[in-house]
């Protein structure tokens, strides 16, 4: 499962229309806000010269980095598996990539300035930071995935959750670890034992499939509708509010975005 | 270079040594480990603030307002630039008596938690880690113990 495989893809795919709207909003910076000296030499002059310290500009409110840490803080927080964020991660995969060559291209520049080299220290940093979050973004989707991929190869809701690649891995997966399962224990068992799907009564599901009656930590970003709680009563929370309910009972205010789980 | 310690991304600067820039905590902490800047501390990083706060959380039931992640970067503004910071020792020693304050009440309010809901206005990041592992076992059982009766009926 290789996440830059399915970038190229996906950047190949949409080159043209949406993709290139995100990549003109998040253009670098046209920056004077930094004395940048020109790269003189050869080289591609036309290449941005300066290192934006801002790796990501602000669309509305907030900037795609902002959006990513808040999802990926939901994921891991969230016992279910949320819709993944393509989009999102293409355009920050996007800006890191571009950031990247521009830093090399200044480093191998033996006319780069002590002050440039502390700027380039800090835009890598930044690069760090973001490539760790989405890192791990990932990887926690994976797990979740891994752990659910029989149950996501039943169910057609969850499958539209998924990325192309998530939805290829969660079925080589099943597959994968039904054969071993097979071949280790279940075909040396009567045939009326064999089975991995069986509906016992009074017997947990043998299928995992996310628990969304465990409880979350749950705080408001801004005042929402009613929910109900299991025992019947109502509860509203106002903008701010932080709560430890069944993810069950807030599951659609995640998806709408006015909660986010901490 | 001057900064101040507060929170927005996006593009940040422009860094001219007298003036203030906002820039992301983490690049406050790695200048000011070069030496290149000053952090100027966040409005509620001050004895008279958390003193007023301290006072209000031993007497009143309810966890007073704070900011959501006061904790982590009270901590790294001590560890890093204690020195642009008004008397540090006394903030150090106000954190922590906040800390248990609202430890404690936290820990009350596990007496309050059942299979529906717990309300905790005010709770901050590194308070909810602390409780996570315990509330969140605590309440799940709870959850089971509820459902099972109407399943039986």
């Amino acid at each position: 499962m290789n996440w830059d495989e399915e970038y190229d893809l996906i950047a190949a795919k949409g080159a043209a229309a949406n993709h290139f709207i995100g990549r003109a909003r998040n253009a670098l910076p046209d920056d004077d806000d930094f004395e940048i000296s020109p790269l003189p030499g050869p080289g591609p002059s036309a290449q941005p010269a300066a290192v934006p310290l801002g790796l990501l500009l602000p669309t509305e409110d907030e900037t795609p980095l902002q959006q990513l840490i808040r999802h990926w803080t939901n994921e891991r927080n969230c016992p279910d598996i949320l819709p993944a964020q393509e989009e999102l991660l293409v355009t920050i995969l996007d800006h890191i990539r571009r950031q990247s060559q521009t830093v090399q291209l200044l480093r191998e520049d033996a006319s780069t300035s002590e002050d440039e080299h502390v700027r380039i220290m800090l835009a890598q940093t930044e690069m760090e930071r973001v490539k760790f979050i989405v890192r791990s973004y990932i990887r926690t989707r994976h797990y979740k995935i891994d752990r659910y991929a029989r149950f996501i190869t039943t169910n057609a809701e969850l499958q539209r959750r998924l990325t192309g690649g998530e939805r290829e891995h969660a079925s080589r997966y099943a597959n994968i670890l039904d054969r071993h399962l097979f071949k280790c224990v279940l075909q040396s068992l009567p045939p009326a034992q064999a089975h991995l799907d069986d509906t016992a009564a009074f017997v947990p599901s043998m299928i995992t499939q996310p628990d969304k009656t465990r409880p979350v930590f749950v705080h408001a970003l801004q005042d929402c509708p009613r929910v109900r709680l299991p025992d019947g009563t109502a509860l509203e929370m106002r903008k701010g509010h932080i709560s430890l309910v069944p993810y069950h009972v807030i599951e659609n205010l995640v998806a709408r975005g006015e909660v986010e789980l901490v | 270079m001057a900064a101040r310690a507060q929170d927005p991304q996006g593009a940040y600067g422009p860094l001219r040594p007298p003036n203030k820039a906002v820039i992301p905590i983490w690049m406050a902490v790695n200048l000011k480990s070069k030496k290149k800047c000053h952090i100027v501390a966040p409005p509620w990083l001050n004895v008279d603030f958390l003193q007023d706060r301290l006072n209000k959380e031993t007497s009143e039931a309810g966890f007073s307002d704070l900011p959501f992640r006061f904790a982590e970067v009270s901590k790294v503004l001590l560890d890093v630039a204690s020195d642009d910071l008004e008397n540090p020792d006394k903030l150090r020693s106000l954190l922590k008596d906040l800390r248990e304050a609202r430890q404690a009440k936290s820990r009350d309010g596990l007496k309050t938690l059942d299979h529906s809901e717990l309300s905790l206005p005010n709770l901050c990041s590194m308070e909810i880690n602390e409780i996570r592992p315990f509330f969140v076992h605590s309440m799940h059982l709870l959850t089971q113990l509820a459902r099972e009766p109407s399943a039986a009926q």
